[in-house]
């Protein structure tokens, strides 16, 4: 007996008062109506996530430096088709609309991207990057989570109307993993995780305040997340059917995922953070080919995205900004690829930003042990920009946040 | 083929993790494994002050209070805290039998499994200087293949273990000596410590350490293989291993210092493997000097070095601390714990005399405890299908897919401190995902899962089928720990019924079997089945 059997069953039952819209429980207590979007300023980010680790100096070029060619004899970038931002920098041919955005005045690029002691595993620097730690530490929760759990400081014992983030997949959990919980719902789109949580889910929690034992104790834990994730199912699929898209985005990805959460944004459902990613950068070997593909995926989704929330008026408040755990070797290897490498450039688009280039060029004369670049800006800058200067919160809860001060980039 | 699909885009995701450079490993990179040696790890770890729930403290807390009947109930909990799935006629038989008979069976050694593969016979990585990268690529792809292999073998052990504890044991140590396929890539190295945790489930703890000392996938986990004197008066320290020794194997966080570490590597130094299946003791690359640890001071050597750390009482304390919130319940009652402590110094560390006298304790069935852990993963994955006798040998590749997608995979413990566990297991992720699949082994699924169909033949097992309250109640005590409330029970009663009256119940209705499939889709998606 699912959900809806059970409604027609507790009609014929108990007549219409077991029919309760929303669940009262008694651990999660009263529902105080309290609003996410005035807690987080209405803003919201989209993060997308570049797996992999993004070749920067194919993605941002530096095509008048001598170096980058003679570094990379077979797959450096033509300069004659390099989208020129300024005289030394250049987009990839592929991300045109990514210059359509540069030349409105949407699109800051945050160059020379990463950390101290930059680890060269994808595993660890992911993982570094959702934590928001040092290299030289391991921190089990997410910066996203430990940042949400500043803010809405009572999140699980009285979860907002609104999940606190929305994350498409269940790949990595960190990001999201708090102090005390999970701050927000992994979905693998709006349809599944709607019919799975109605096709499992039995509204029978019976208000027994029985907690007299361990194992009752721990019955009602799992009830509480039974509600939430029921609770959030209906949220967020009443926005997917009230939602709609006004362009046609390409079926690769990361489009397919950005139009799942366009039509969640305008059927209503508001969140701070959207998470995606888009895989596959991981280009050891024949780069050249694999990287124009992605690039246009990226570039073209990118614009769908914001042209169909521009379409709705739905624009004004919201980020798309790119990550990826390392830039690549600035030399090409012998596979017409690229190994694992330091720092990268990021993108940042919308409409209230900063659009400029911050980090300076790529230093091609002088690398590190690893024959890698120095990074400019701490990756945790751009997170502290995201805190302070676009949900407008105080430097205290970013430096909380990441156990330490990083000064923001003024990005808004 | 979906199925497959995920499992191979699975693999592909660890091959990815494994990545191009770091096979084989020109150097150690900061890793799960060895992040705490580096004394990096930062823990953010539930509070447990922030519970807003109650302690509830046992009105037994002697161990020596023996429980002298059992009931069907109690023998219930026994199965599901110490074995992967208790069947009816597993539960009347120890019912039958009784406490003692029981816990002989539990306790019952049997011979050593061997797998069929043949992969567990092959010592050696090629040389891999000599191979191209295409070469290590398919090398590489073996091992992972094999590590299914090893992932199906263990879990069809787990499920044919019937009333023996050992395969419980077996994942306890998994757990506590958390070694992980994220460093250790040779399947046979770590096929090796699996049979080693098997060949001391229940036997020595303090053999079973200074067993671990020599284990080859230990010895790469936590890079002791980096850990040697050089002849020419130098040394080349690494301090993981002798941390996590006495961290998380032995003492306990707070009850050494980071002297007791560095000095404990030295005494550990010389012991290497070659990364598979051998290790060695070279006494060149021993440092034989006089070292303090734990405040004597001696030429410490390798064994003398567990012989040391066992003098102290620490080790019992922290092992049967983890004993007991492993059968009984996250939050240890230290009273208890101390008890256990007790028994395992008298019988000189021997583990199985202390889970005795555990499991005949009053304590032990108290009912505060009933229900009161979570059925991780693996349990869980096994067990229900298990329960309705449903063979699981044919879909394995399905249990290994949820165990991952539930955040369990075997021979892959997130890091060296093993699972976390108890709540973590649930979430908004995972906890719709539990549901499905007890829904998916009953309505079958895809074509990879066969539709339940032993339905009737289930329910002729009960004591009396054609009572509908009765089957009903039978039921729900035979899948839950923690019977649901009465208004619950009624609505489950209503779905068997359809409507009709408790007399016009007939088994053999062309309906009924339907209606009973439901019923138990209904029960196994209770939260209380999530709990054991």
């Amino acid at each position: 007996m699912t959900r809806k059997e059970f409604i027609k069953k507790s009609l014929m039952a108990f007549g219409s008062l077991m029919f309760l819209p929303r669940i009262v429980h008694p651990l999660l207590g009263q529902r105080t109506i309290r609003n996410l979007q005035d807690l987080f300023n209405n803003k919201t980010v989209v993060l997308i996530n570049l797996s992999g680790g993004n070749d920067g100096l194919n993605t941002v070029i530096p095509y008048s430096n001598d170096n980058y060619y003679n570094l990379r004899p077979s797959i450096g970038i033509d300069p004659s088709s390099v989208l020129a931002l300024n005289n030394d920098l250049g987009l990839h041919p592929e991300l045109s609309e990514l210059y359509d955005f540069w030349q409105l005045n949407k699109l800051a690029i945050i160059e020379n991207v990463g950390y101290n002691s930059q680890n060269l595993s994808h595993f660890r620097s992911t993982d570094i990057w959702r934590s928001g730690s040092n290299s030289n530490e391991v921190v089990n929760t997410g910066w996203v989570a430990r940042y949400i759990e500043q803010v809405v400081q009572d999140i699980h014992t009285n979860p907002p109307q609104y999940p606190s983030a929305f994350q498409i997949g269940n790949s990595n959990t960190l990001q999201l993993t708090g102090n005390n919980g999970m701050t927000g719902v992994l979905v693998d789109d709006p349809e599944t995780f709607y019919q799975l949580v109605n096709e499992t889910y039995d509204d029978l929690s019976n208000g027994e305040n029985d907690l007299n034992t361990y194992g009752k104790q721990e019955v009602e834990f799992i009830r509480q997340i039974s509600t939430l994730s029921f609770n959030y199912a209906d949220v967020i699929q009443s926005a997917s059917l009230n939602g709609q898209n006004t362009v046609n985005y390409a079926n690769t990805s990361p489009a397919r995922d950005l139009k799942i959460i366009a039509k969640l944004i305008s059927g209503g459902l508001y969140s701070p953070f959207y998470l995606v990613h888009q895989g596959g950068y991981d280009t050891h070997d024949n780069q050249l080919y694999r990287h124009d593909i992605l690039m246009n995926n990226l570039s073209s989704s990118i614009s769908s995205f914001i042209t169909d929330l521009h379409n709705q008026g739905l624009h004004e408040n919201i980020v798309v900004m790119t990550t990826s755990e390392f830039g690549r070797r600035p030399f090409e290897n012998g596979a017409f690829g690229t190994d694992h490498g330091t720092s990268a450039p990021h993108f940042l688009v919308g409409n209230n930003i900063n659009s400029s280039i911050i980090g300076g060029n790529p230093n091609l004369s002088s690398f590190d042990n690893n024959q890698n670049l120095h990074h400019t800006i701490d990756y945790r800058q751009i997170f502290t920009s995201l805190i302070t200067e676009w949900f407008g919160h105080s430097q205290n809860i970013a430096n909380t946040t990441f156990n330490g001060s990083f000064e923001p980039l003024g990005l808004f | 083929m979906k199925l497959l699909y995920h499992i191979y885009s699975f693999l592909f995701c660890v091959s990815f993790i494994f990545g191009n450079d770091y096979f084989p490993p020109e150097q150690i990179p900061p890793t799960h494994s060895n992040a705490k040696s580096l004394d990096l790890i930062n823990y953010f770890k539930n509070n447990d002050e922030n519970r807003s729930d109650n302690i509830i403290i046992s009105n037994y807390r002697d161990i020596n209070q023996t429980r002298n009947e059992l009931s069907k109930d109690d023998i219930a909990h026994l199965l599901r805290r110490t074995t992967f799935g208790a069947r009816i006629e597993d539960i009347q038989q120890a019912y039958e039998l009784g406490l003692n008979s029981t816990l002989n069976l539990l306790f019952t050694k049997n011979e050593k499994p061997i797998p069929e593969f043949n992969w567990i016979y092959h010592y050696h990585h090629p040389d891999f200087s000599q191979l191209s990268s295409a070469e290590k690529d398919s090398i590489r792809d073996q091992y992972e293949l094999n590590f299914i292999d090893l992932k199906f073998w263990w879990l069809d052990l787990m499920k044919n273990s019937g009333i023996n504890i050992t395969e419980m044991m077996v994942l306890f140590w998994h757990d506590h000596f958390a070694t992980s396929s994220e460093t250790v890539k040779f399947t046979p190295s770590m096929y090796v410590q699996n049979q080693l945790l098997r060949q001391f489930a229940t036997g020595n703890f303090k053999n079973l350490v200074k067993t671990m000392n020599y284990d080859p996938a230990m010895l790469e986990w936590l890079d002791n293989n980096q850990n040697y004197f050089i002849n020419d008066g130098t040394f080349t320290f690494n301090e993981n291993y002798a941390r996590e020794l006495l961290e998380l194997f032995t003492m306990g966080e707070g009850n050494y210092s980071q002297f007791d570490i560095e000095e404990a590597t030295r005494s550990l130094t010389g012991i290497s493997s070659d990364g598979l299946m051998h290790s060695i003791f070279s006494p060149i690359r021993h440092d034989f000097g006089n070292k303090t640890i734990l405040d004597v001071t001696d030429d410490i050597g390798v064994d003398n070095l567990i012989d040391l750390i066992f003098e102290r009482q620490e080790p019992a304390l922290f092992l049967s601390r983890k004993l007991y919130q492993w059968f009984v319940y996250k939050i240890p009652d230290e009273i208890i714990v101390e008890q256990m402590a007790n028994i395992m110094v008298i019988h000189n560390y021997e583990i199985e005399p202390v889970l005795r006298a555990l499991f005949a304790s009053e304590h032990f069935y108290d009912i505060n405890f009933r229900g009161s852990k979570y059925k991780s993963p693996v349990w869980f994955t096994l067990n229900t299908k298990h329960k309705l006798y449903i063979d699981i040998s044919n879909n394995m590749d399905y249990i290994l897919w949820y165990n991952y997608l539930l955040g369990q995979s075997l021979f892959y413990p997130p890091d060296v401190s093993g699972w976390d566990g108890y709540r973590s297991w649930i979430n908004t992720y995972t906890l719709p995902y539990r549901k499905a699949y007890s829904n998916q082994i009953v309505d079958g699924y895809n074509n990879i899962i066969p539709e339940w169909s032993y339905v009737i033949n289930f329910v002729e097992k009960f004591s009396d089928p054609h009572n509908p309250v009765l089957l009903l109640n039978e039921m729900l005590e035979y899948f839950l720990a923690i019977q649901p409330s009465q208004q619950t029970k009624d609505l489950l009663l209503e779905e068997l019924l359809d409507g009709s009256e408790v007399y016009d119940w007939y088994l053999y209705d062309p309906g009924s079997e339907s209606r009973i499939k439901t019923v138990i889709k209904h029960i196994m998606r209770l939260e209380e089945f999530q709990v054991r």
